[in-house]
């Protein structure tokens, strides 16, 4: 499996709408973003393809789209992963991108807390961390996280507010913090589901 | 019912003799500007309890925020303030030989932020 998340800007035309559909994707999600996102789009497609090998196929068909130009853009094969869908309910992805002093050491420990927050944030029902092979947009994005939720309440509620994020996980992402790693500037992004997202 | 209380430690080890100099730069630099984000500077403990000429002071600051939504307030006016970056990356550093940071709640408290 491969997959290609990109968080659109402006209006979806039915031409562009029809571009992303007809590409092999074995499993696609075509998403107005929620009201709330921090820039995240309007719009957020993740297709999964059977390999990269397809990825790049699909991509090469894509090429002439300009309105895929303006958009933030990341490509990986899936990393560490848990839980279990809900039928349906909410996606939500960030987009990280480490600056400061992404050492193996630093980027390991972060890694490894990030993946920790599911164990105590009980609304995020199926997560997944993956490093990036292609990233463009705004930056060079070195980390896509994902959950999904049953509702946007798990988001907004449990998420923000569990000290596992606020008293803990956040310093990588805080100036004010020693331990300070990830670039402020950051995608966040979420929409509704009609199905398992995260594969 | 008000959120548990939360605090922030910076817990900073001057550089050698610089210890007074150093509380004096973060009162008049850093400071005001917390308060502005919702910080509440609860105390300001030195160790040993005396200005040491030669070697280096211990300080720590501890301060309070109102809960975890205080907590994001504080952090997120901070992150908008190209100021706060310049002292914690330029001026304090001529100054801190190393420091902390911890984000921290009572004991008996900990099951009611947890419960969320």
């Amino acid at each position: 499996m491969f997959s290609s998340l990109r968080l659109l800007r402006g209006p979806m035309s039915s031409e562009i709408a029809q571009a992303i559909r007809t590409t092999k994707a074995v499993r696609a999600l075509l998403e107005p973003t929620l009201p709330g996102v921090w820039n995240g789009g309007d719009w957020i497609w993740r297709a999964d393809y059977r390999d990269e090998a397809h990825y790049r196929t699909a991509e090469s068909d894509l090429a002439g789209l300009e309105w895929l130009k303006d958009a933030e853009h990341v490509a990986f094969s899936p990393g560490q992963s848990g839980g279990a869908s809900p039928a349906r309910g909410v996606y939500r992805v960030a987009l990280f991108c480490a600056i400061r002093d992404p050492s193996p050491e630093r980027l390991a420990r972060f890694a490894a807390e990030t993946r920790t927050m599911p164990r105590h944030v009980r609304s995020i029902r199926r997560w997944q961390l993956s490093t990036p092979v292609q990233a463009s947009g705004s930056r060079v994005w070195t980390h896509v996280w994902e959950q999904e939720y049953e509702d946007l309440a798990g988001l907004t509620g449990p998420y923000m507010l569990h000290p596992c994020h606020w008293s803990h996980v956040d310093r990588w992402f805080d100036p004010e913090d020693p331990d300070w790693l990830v670039d402020p500037m950051l995608c966040h992004a979420f929409c509704e589901t009609r199905g398992p997202v995260i594969a | 019912m008000s959120a548990p209380p939360v605090f922030v430690i910076d817990d900073l080890t001057a550089k050698p003799g610089r210890g007074e100099e150093l509380l004096r730069a973060y009162l008049e630099r850093y400071a005001p500007g917390a308060t502005r984000r919702g910080m509440s500077l609860v105390h300001q403990l030195v160790s040993p309890a005396y200005w040491l000429p030669d070697g280096s002071n211990r300080l720590l600051f501890l301060w309070s925020v109102a809960g975890a939504g205080g907590a994001w307030a504080m952090k997120h006016a901070g992150r908008e303030d190209p100021e706060l970056l310049a002292w914690w990356t330029e001026e304090a550093p001529q100054l801190v030989a190393s420091r902390t940071r911890s984000i921290c709640a009572e004991a008996p408290d900990l099951g009611t932020l947890g419960d969320v």
